[in-house]
């Protein structure tokens, strides 16, 4: 009988796959960063504090209170905080509006692709400069966002993607971060 | 001369700033800072600036701001094809808010070059100071609270930094939850496949499983415990880690049921895999 063995990450080291959350919930806003290897194992978890936004900070803050607490008070703090070495970061498709570098790492916001607009997608589909519909090996089509605009780069992190897509669940890291987060923000006492 | 109307999307941007401002001075009772809040506006809908003359003419307010030391360039200090003097206007703007802001605030804004529309506001940041910021100049304006009298509530407008917390260890005893793929479109040779490798491993007979779930890439030598939810159609696993591990292997694993017994096997298809390193 034949084995199917299927070609996996032959290189000479695993892949390590970035993962940042933001969360906010009542008024609470905290984020946490995860590294896992290609299997989805965590390497690293860190997380921060609730930062609690008031009236006053509304008033003060205005329209751009969101964007600083997401760039400024919650990413940039915690890149300054990663030990591990992940290739990109992925987030969810609701963080796209706040993408950029990690610990000097790009970013891709990703998101399943609704079944109903799938057929106009093809293996990259550019949307607009800094973002893109991708379809995986497994037939799974992404809507991505870029942290950068640079084509080449681009290119790069979905081939990288689709590595990684070939050996775990890209998107259940996320999901068990997210649930971590709101497990936080509930205080209750799993971490 | 740049004329303030021309800069789109300006007037927005200043309307929206007036209401923050107002709301701020209504806390902080600095009744005597309308007339600045004020004169900013009207500079939006009004005459255009020339930021030329050494005294701008058109409001005291202004005036009074460069007295006090406010870095507000001259025309004559940069040639006349530079676009910087539209963000000028931003000045303007700022000697507005500043003698809000000295209350506790620093006030940023930035500019594009060439691309007004694209004036935007990213953050009133933190006390005492503001700062215009514009590419690739950054011009600052600095208003003390001795110069309005103010009182100072700085460490209730700064957002402090957040603590970091390490957690891996205790994350990594975190369930997986992994969502199956739809069985309905699952090739009939690879369910068959399935069904097959139940009958070899679980005694299950051909013909008797029925394939309730599938889930790809599996790092089945790691799992320390797993479940499967047939009502959420999930399956849990948690890992031992991988310490020591240098790779490992990545299977296909299905939820297959005995029709007549009623059991649920998870069988790990031991031809469909894939080698992974993990360190």
């Amino acid at each position: 009988m034949i084995t199917r063995e299927r070609p996996g990450n032959g290189g000479a080291r695993g892949r390590q796959v970035g993962y940042f959350c933001h969360l906010n919930l009542d008024k609470k806003h905290l984020g946490a960063i995860m590294v896992t290897n290609q299997v989805g194992v965590p390497l690293e978890f860190k997380y921060t504090e609730p930062v609690t936004t008031t009236k006053l900070h509304k008033v003060l803050y205005g329209s751009s209170l969101d964007r600083y607490l997401h760039e400024t008070v919650i990413r940039e703090r915690l890149s300054r905080e990663v030990r591990s070495e992940p290739e990109y970061f992925l987030t969810s498709y609701e963080e796209r509006d706040f993408l950029g570098p990690l610990a000097g790492k790009e970013m891709m916001a990703v998101q399943v692709f609704p079944l109903a607009q799938r057929e106009s997608s093809g293996p990259f589909t550019r949307v607009r400069d800094n973002e893109a519909v991708v379809e995986m090996d497994d037939g799974t089509v992404l809507r991505l966002a870029f942290s950068t605009t640079d084509d080449v780069m681009q290119r790069n992190m979905v081939t990288w993607l689709q590595e990684i897509a070939r050996t775990m669940d890209i998107l259940e890291p996320m999901e068990r971060v997210l649930s971590a987060l709101k497990m936080l923000c509930g205080e209750e006492k799993l971490l | 001369m740049h004329r303030i109307a021309d800069l789109a999307g300006t007037d927005r941007i200043l309307r929206g700033t007036k209401d923050v401002l107002r709301r701020m001075m209504k806390r902080y009772d600095l009744a005597a800072s309308s007339r600045a809040v004020r004169l900013g506006i009207e500079a939006v809908h009004g005459e255009p600036i020339d930021f030329s003359l050494p005294k701008p003419s058109v409001h005291d307010g202004l005036e009074k701001l460069i007295g006090m030391g406010a870095k507000i360039p001259a025309r004559s200090a940069t040639s006349e094809s530079d676009v910087d003097y539209p963000r000028v206007l931003r000045a303007y703007l700022i000697v507005s808010s500043g003698r809000v802001g000295s209350a506790p605030l620093k006030i940023t804004v930035s500019a594009y070059v060439g691309a007004p529309d694209l004036i935007r506001l990213p953050g009133v940041r933190a006390p005492s100071t503001l700062t215009i910021e514009a590419e690739p100049n950054v011009r600052t304006v600095t208003i003390l609270p001795e110069h309005l009298g103010v009182r100072d509530a700085s460490a209730r407008t700064r957002f402090p930094e957040p603590l970091v917390r390490d957690r891996t260890t205790k994350i990594a005893a975190y369930p997986f939850i992994r969502v199956g793929v739809d069985v309905e479109r699952v090739e009939p040779e690879e369910r068959e496949g399935f069904l097959r490798e139940a009958e070899s491993l679980k005694g299950v007979p051909y013909g008797q499983g029925e394939l309730l779930a599938l889930f790809r890439n599996v790092p089945v030598e790691l799992i320390a415990k797993a479940h499967y939810s047939d009502e959420k159609k999930v399956l849990l696993y948690t890992v031992d880690g991988a310490g020591g591990c240098a790779s490992t292997r990545v299977h296909d694993l299905a939820v297959v049921r005995d029709t007549v017994a009623g059991k649920k096997h998870m069988i790990v298809h031991r031809r469909q895999f894939k080698s992974v390193r993990i360190a």
